[in-house]
């Protein structure tokens, strides 16, 4: 099934002075998807996200929203955009509701059902009517989604949403994003370098690093993608040493530590249950006491992403 | 259009619900009152410009009395009785009754003539019961009068204006009568006399006891103490200075303040483009300090004419040319001088604004602007003491337009088209460096 695209980027540029923070983006994001951007710190993310919202102006490229020319049509290409970039400033003197009043004038909302439509979703329908410098980070965060959410936007963008909220709330945040990329068939851009959180909200990553444009991937293509890479478990035995000549592995995919009681092993990622089975068989059945087995790391979105990004920069610098 | 009353509802929201903002409104607002209440003179003020002479001594004509004494002109014994009549009767010096009685003293009688008898008698008896338009009528009808004094005599009785009162038409009237006698014995009138003789003549027809147009070139704080309602508005002006430092204010911090408080992200994520979004700023600015102005305004013409001494004073803007009245009404001229004060209002709260969207600091642009506000004017007055004539291009030196209207401007031969120039020029650079920056800007 082809999908409208709704974002699409094309041979964007950006620099300030001789910092190159940009080169050559491009990437399309299609209606009914929550899209995750993702990258390490200084990689470019948020600098794409002001320019799609209009904050930069971009030296060079295309970048059109539903078909709207973001230079050509600004005002109609904007209009079709819900924001939040960084943290949600708000007026902190004004209530939360005399704010989501702000943007509804900004964008000729004239409902004010909308509004408690709203403010309802994200759950603030009791606070609303209080001053802003009294709302938590967690707080002002939901007002900005509701704020990015007011004049129903065909694409929502949110520069790592989920700072600042907690654990219930970056649940029912999470279920609001795929609600609205599932049943409404909106497009959810959102970023942000918490790996696990991405993987389990996103149907499609884009990775960005040092600028560049690393590639755009199911999350199912980078977990395969992980298939060959190891996982590190951690034995703990009586006799580490014996253990290690037990398990069956080559040299170089265990180790074992100075008090001889711990076992590291490097299992492969595509046949880790396997193995993992058959090591504890070994141990065992050799007469080597195992008291735990602790993934050290499991195979995840968090490996292929710096996997990927540490190939394209030096030593981890910030770009 | 209805999108754009949005954008400066907003704005008016943003500016009016802070806490700051109400404490600085209820400050300009009680400030105004408190100096137009402190400005409110004591006491009426006196129009006339000398005082009356009050001199009653004897010897008043003592110098008149010798001189008849040594000449000895016929008659001279009873012009000399008719003297000290004079100081029987107590009579004030310039008055219209020793004017009568000087009248007869000073007329040239031959021997051949008869002494006026029943004329006299007729004075006496006028200055008795003190009808001065029986006296007027009977010098009119029966005396030798100069062209002055017959005017005077004539417009008296036609206006039924008492002489010698001390209400604004004495002063005026004496004024016209001297032009008037001067004219008749050099023939001729300069310039300027006629000005003056056409303005003054017009006053006292019309019964315009305060010719606004005096003020004009004057301090204003000098017109709050003419004790009228009309002249105090207009010195009143001057309060202006309140909104402006208000305004000020709240334009320093209408585009800095959504910096520094990092809400210029989300007020630009909306599909609204730059310039409008700083366009309804400055509006909203400038529509503020608008309604400030009209509302200080109002108070101020309140207490002007609550204030008021003499109501029944009229008053009115006079200007003379080639002997010509051109008169405009007191409102108008009021309004004018407080419109003209604006002015200074805009422009600065313009450069305020324009420093802030560039710096994007507030407090750089307060500084700047006080600075602007309170030592643009001196540095003007300076670069003109010093003969420094470069100053003529300066912004300061141009914003004083009724001063150059009126052809007092600080640098020789500026003009209104000159100064309206170099103000447009310079509102133009401020705008278009607060909207380049403001566009330009990468958030």
């Amino acid at each position: 099934m082809e999908k409208e695209v709704i974002l699409d980027i094309k041979y964007l540029d950006k620099s300030y002075g001789s910092t190159t923070v940009l080169k050559n983006i491009n990437m399309q994001c299609y209606a009914g998807e929550v899209f995750g951007f993702l990258g390490p710190n200084g990689a470019g993310k948020t600098t794409t996200i002001k320019i799609v919202a209009g904050l930069i102006k971009k030296d060079c490229g295309v970048v059109t929203v539903c078909g709207k020319d973001l230079k050509q049509d600004f005002e109609g290409a904007l209009s079709c955009i819900g924001a939040i970039v960084e943290n949600p400033e708000m007026y902190k003197y004004l209530s939360g509701l005399d704010n989501m009043k702000q943007y509804a004038r900004m964008r000729g909302i004239d409902d004010p059902r909308r509004l408690d439509e709203v403010i309802s979703m994200v759950g603030m329908s009791n606070r609303i009517k209080e001053k802003v410098s009294r709302y938590s980070l967690g707080m002002r965060q939901r007002l900005g989604v509701a704020q990015a959410l007011l004049h129903q936007p065909k694409l929502l963008i949110l520069d790592e949403p989920m700072n600042g909220l907690d654990p219930e709330g970056i649940y029912e945040l999470r279920m609001i994003l795929k609600r609205l990329a599932h049943e409404n068939g909106i497009c959810v851009v959102v970023s942000s370098h918490i790996m696990s959180e991405m993987e389990q909200l996103c149907d499609r990553v884009g990775i960005i690093s040092g600028g560049r444009m690393i590639g755009t991937y199911t999350v199912e293509e980078l977990i395969d993608q992980g298939k060959d890479t190891f996982c590190v478990y951690e034995f703990k035995v009586s006799d580490a040493g014996k253990a290690a000549q037990l398990c069956g592995l080559d040299e170089k995919h265990y180790d074992v530590n100075a008090e001889n009681d711990i076992l590291l092993c490097s299992i492969k990622s595509d046949t880790e249950a396997d193995t993992l089975a058959d090591i504890n068989r070994r141990i065992c059945a050799g007469g080597v006491k195992l008291y735990t087995v602790t993934p050290k790391s499991t195979k995840s979105l968090e490996d292929v992403f710096i996997s990927l990004t540490h190939d394209s920069q030096g030593g981890g610098q910030i770009a | 259009m209805h999108k754009f009353m949005a954008l400066m509802k907003n704005e008016y929201i943003k500016i009016l619900k802070k806490t700051s903002s109400k404490v600085f409104l209820v400050l300009m607002f009680l400030s105004v009152i408190f100096i137009a209440l402190q400005t409110l003179p004591s006491r009426p003020y006196d129009i006339s410009r000398a005082k009356k002479n009050t001199n009653t001594t004897v010897d008043r004509h003592i110098d008149l009395r010798h001189k008849l004494e040594d000449e000895k002109p016929p008659y001279y014994q009873e012009k000399i009785d008719l003297l000290k009549e004079i100081t029987l009767y107590n009579l004030y010096s310039g008055s219209w009754q020793e004017q009568a009685i000087l009248s007869i003293v000073n007329t040239d009688l031959s021997s051949e003539d008869e002494f006026p008898v029943e004329t006299v008698k007729k004075i006496k008896e006028y200055i008795t019961t003190d009808d001065w338009q029986g006296y007027f009528e009977l010098a009119l009808k029966e005396q030798k009068l100069s062209a002055g004094t017959k005017w005077k005599y004539k417009f008296c009785i036609e206006k039924n204006a008492a002489p010698d009162d001390s209400s604004w038409r004495a002063e005026l009237i004496n004024d016209v009568q001297k032009t008037l006698d001067s004219s008749e014995k050099n023939n001729d009138l300069s310039k300027v006399q006629k000005d003056e003789l056409a303005l003054w003549t017009y006053q006292l027809e019309n019964d315009i006891a305060i010719n606004l147009s005096d003020y004009h070139s004057d301090n204003f704080i000098v017109s709050l103490f003419r004790g009228n309602k009309w002249s105090m508005w207009m010195g009143y002006s001057f309060l202006i200075h309140a909104v402006t430092i208000l305004l000020i204010i709240f334009a320093s911090g209408s585009v800095a303040n959504e910096y520094s408080h990092g809400t210029i992200k989300f007020l630009l994520v909306n599909p609204v483009k730059r310039w409008k979004i700083l366009l309804s700023k400055y509006c909203t600015i400038i529509s503020m300090g608008i309604i400030l102005t009209a509302i200080v305004f109002i108070i101020c013409g309140i207490i002007a004419s609550i204030s008021d001494f003499d109501n029944s004073l009229k008053a009115a803007s006079l200007t003379v040319k080639d002997a010509q009245v051109h008169r405009s009404s007191a409102f108008f001229v009021v309004f004018k001088t407080w419109a003209l004060n604006s002015l200074t209002m805009l422009v600065v709260v313009t450069f305020t604004f324009s420093v802030s969207s560039f710096t994007r600091k507030s407090a750089a642009a307060i500084t700047l602007s006080l600075v602007f506000l309170l030592l643009g004017a001196t540095l003007s007055s300076f670069l003109s003491a010093t003969d420094s004539d470069w100053g003529r291009f300066l912004l300061f030196s141009n914003l004083d337009i009724q001063n150059i209207a009126d052809g007092n401007p600080l640098f020789y031969g500026q003009t209104v088209e000159f100064a309206v120039f170099v103000i447009i020029e310079h509102m133009a650079v401020f705008l278009i460096t607060a909207f380049d920056a403001f566009n330009k800007k990468d958030i």
